[in-house]
């Protein structure tokens, strides 16, 4: 018995220094707003392992449309871009964390593409303008992404202080960035973030 | 055309992996059935006065067969052919739009693309599906639909579009030939609202009287050529757009066939035509939108009289406003109203091309699987136009027109 006791603490030891935690995304008016990323940073640092990485991560192009619309990977991470289409796309980004394309392919083929850098990567298909993506590779193994309620989890943090980040490629924040520090540990309470969204008119006039 | 066969067959060879030519992908077209009734006048398609397609008569109907070619030369680099196939004009059977694109992959906020070939300027806001067709209704606008018959050109164009963080500004430059007739439909027959598209071999008719233009200006054929080059002048077209960072797109452009408005051709004038056309679009929520287009512009021929007017000298002008609400289906009910004019300085007690009248359209356009839609519009309209006395009519008509169209897409 004395044995099982002392062991207790030791088993306990990772539920006690892991905790999940609730984040709310909504808009100025009170509306869930989906597809915002929102990552947690420890103060000390955290690596990112081999597990975090392996996905499998996928931006697929259904319906003449990126899907999702947002994918956030662990830097060093690997997309696949699977055409489900019956026409080609021509899949390409220039934004400075990730420049590439990968030229016209067809249905039922899919190409990857490996990401390194920190960053929001913007893409696009060069056939079709009205496709638009974002890809956010964040440098923390505790990332996420809202629903279509605007709810998502991050899971297994450790206690401690750190940093949350919520971003969203429509915010009117600074970068699209808006950061909390916060403080994790067994009376963690969940949070709710407000975006002020800037809304513009989707790309028309298909010539 | 040599060179041209030459370089297609360079380009097609397997030495360029992404050449796509007769793939599944690079052919699609659709066949649509209607069942229509209209009541009031009959058709201008049938040499009267009437503005719609159909006009005192209830049938089962072809609406129009197409075909679309869109070959891939490289990846950046490809063609688009579409022939469209009508029972009216003579069951006519010819080229709509023929031309190449180039669309090379932006290295930055900067999109650059280019044709080259037969098409339809940028102007529609209607026209945004597959082929040139309309997404939200049956039968365009009365601007769009002039577009489609009269505003068709064969030469160069080259887009810049600049995206900044927060918004987009666009400019489009195209110099072209083979528009010389265009104005001759408006000034004749007026403005009308259909949905038939030129072709590089049409002859919409003008409506014969026993009075008017085709008394007093004899050499003209009582058809249009709407791609005729008659003066061996470049026409141009400017377009601006700007995307501010609201949910609002607004485009502006000038077009000018800059005809030499005393040259004719084997029955056909050249008309010196120009244009301004605004248009706007509000997304109101992700899934109702506010469209709009303002068209003002001039057309004229003939020989400068003393009076400082030409033999036609008329100015049109037209609006509407749409509205339009996308259900979760895909499906998407219109409600458009237009107002339309013609304003004749020549001499309209010869010929009277003076005109103005009003339509509302409703539609209902519901995409049932991949392969088929069923659309749905009613359409009333009222105009008044002296020149229908010289076939014996009352200037004043209105009439309204039911469509139910199955297209059928491969």
């Amino acid at each position: 018995m004395k044995i099982v006791m002392s062991l207790l603490p030791i088993l306990l030891a990772p539920v006690a220094f892991a905790a999940d935690m609730p984040v709310t995304v909504l808009d100025i008016a009170g509306k869930p707003v989906a597809d915002t990323v929102v990552t947690y940073t420890p103060d000390q640092g955290a690596t990112i392992g081999a597990a975090d990485r392996k996905g499998p991560f996928v931006v697929a192009q259904e319906d003449m449309q990126f899907t999702p619309k947002v994918l956030v990977i662990p830097a060093g991470a690997t997309v696949n871009f699977p055409n489900n289409d019956t026409v080609s796309h021509h899949v390409y980004s220039f934004s400075p964390a990730k420049k590439f394309q990968l030229p016209l392919y067809g249905h039922g083929i899919s190409r990857s593409m490996k990401f390194d850098s920190e960053g929001t990567v913007a893409i696009g298909c060069n056939i079709h303008d009205s496709m638009q993506a974002y890809i956010r590779v964040v440098g923390t193994p505790y990332f996420t992404r809202t629903d279509a309620k605007g709810r998502a989890v991050l899971k297994n943090l450790p206690d401690g202080k750190g940093q949350i980040l919520v971003w969203h490629p429509l915010s009117t924040a600074k970068d699209g960035e808006t950061l909390q520090s916060i403080v994790i540990n067994a009376g963690s309470q969940p949070l709710t973030f407000r975006l002020k969204l800037r809304r513009m008119s989707t790309a028309g006039g298909g010539y | 055309m040599k060179y041209l066969i030459a370089l297609l067959g360079l380009l097609a060879t397997p030495a360029f992996a992404d050449t796509s030519l007769f793939a599944r992908e690079n052919i699609k077209g659709w066949i649509d059935l209607r069942a229509v009734s209209a009541n009031g006048e009959k058709s201008w398609l049938d040499g009267h006065y009437g503005k719609l397609r159909y006009g005192d008569q209830s049938k089962l109907s072809l609406g129009e067969a197409t075909l679309i070619w869109t070959p891939r030369f490289t990846d950046t680099l490809s063609a688009y052919v579409q022939v469209v196939h009508v029972p009216e004009w003579g069951h006519e059977t010819g080229i709509n739009e023929a031309y190449l694109k180039w669309r090379p992959v932006p290295k930055s906020g900067l999109r650059v693309s280019a044709r080259l070939g037969q098409m339809y300027p940028p102007v529609s806001l209607e026209h945004e599906g597959t082929g040139w067709t309309t997404t939200h209704t049956i039968t365009p606008s009365a601007i769009n639909a002039w577009v489609g018959e009269e505003v068709i050109v064969q030469g160069a164009e080259l887009s810049l579009k600049q995206t900044f963080d927060d918004q987009q500004i666009g400019v489009t430059l195209g110099v072209f030939r083979g528009n010389d007739t265009s104005g001759t439909l408006l000034a004749y027959r007026g403005w009308a609202l259909h949905d038939l598209r030129s072709t590089t071999t049409a002859k919409p008719p003008l409506p014969v009287g026993n009075a008017g233009w085709s008394q007093t200006f004899r050499r003209q054929s009582p058809f249009t050529k709407p791609l005729k080059e008659v003066d061996d002048r470049q026409g141009y077209y400017l377009r601006l757009d700007w995307r501010p960072p609201v949910p609002v797109s607004l485009n502006f452009t000038y077009f000018n066939t800059h005809g030499n408005p005393t040259d004719f051709d084997n029955g056909q004038y050249g008309w010196a035509t120009r244009f301004f056309n605004f248009g706007a679009k509000y997304e109101v929520t992700e899934t109702t939108d506010i469209l709009s287009q303002v068209m003002v512009g001039n057309t004229k021929w003939g020989r400068m009289r003393t009076d400082g007017v030409r033999a036609i000298d008329a100015d049109y002008r037209s609006a509407y406003v749409m509205v339009s609400h996308r259900f979760d289906d895909g499906a998407r009910l219109s409600l458009r109203g237009e107002t339309f004019e013609t304003e004749d300085y020549s001499a309209p007690s010869l010929d009277n091309n003076n005109e103005t009248g009003h339509a509302v359209t409703l539609a209902w356009m519901r995409p049932v699987n991949a392969h088929l839609d069923l659309n749905t519009e009613v359409l009333h309209i009222d105009s008044d136009r002296p020149a229908r006395a010289y076939q014996g009519l009352p200037p004043q008509q209105d009439q309204t027109q039911v469509q139910v169209m199955l297209k059928v897409k491969f």
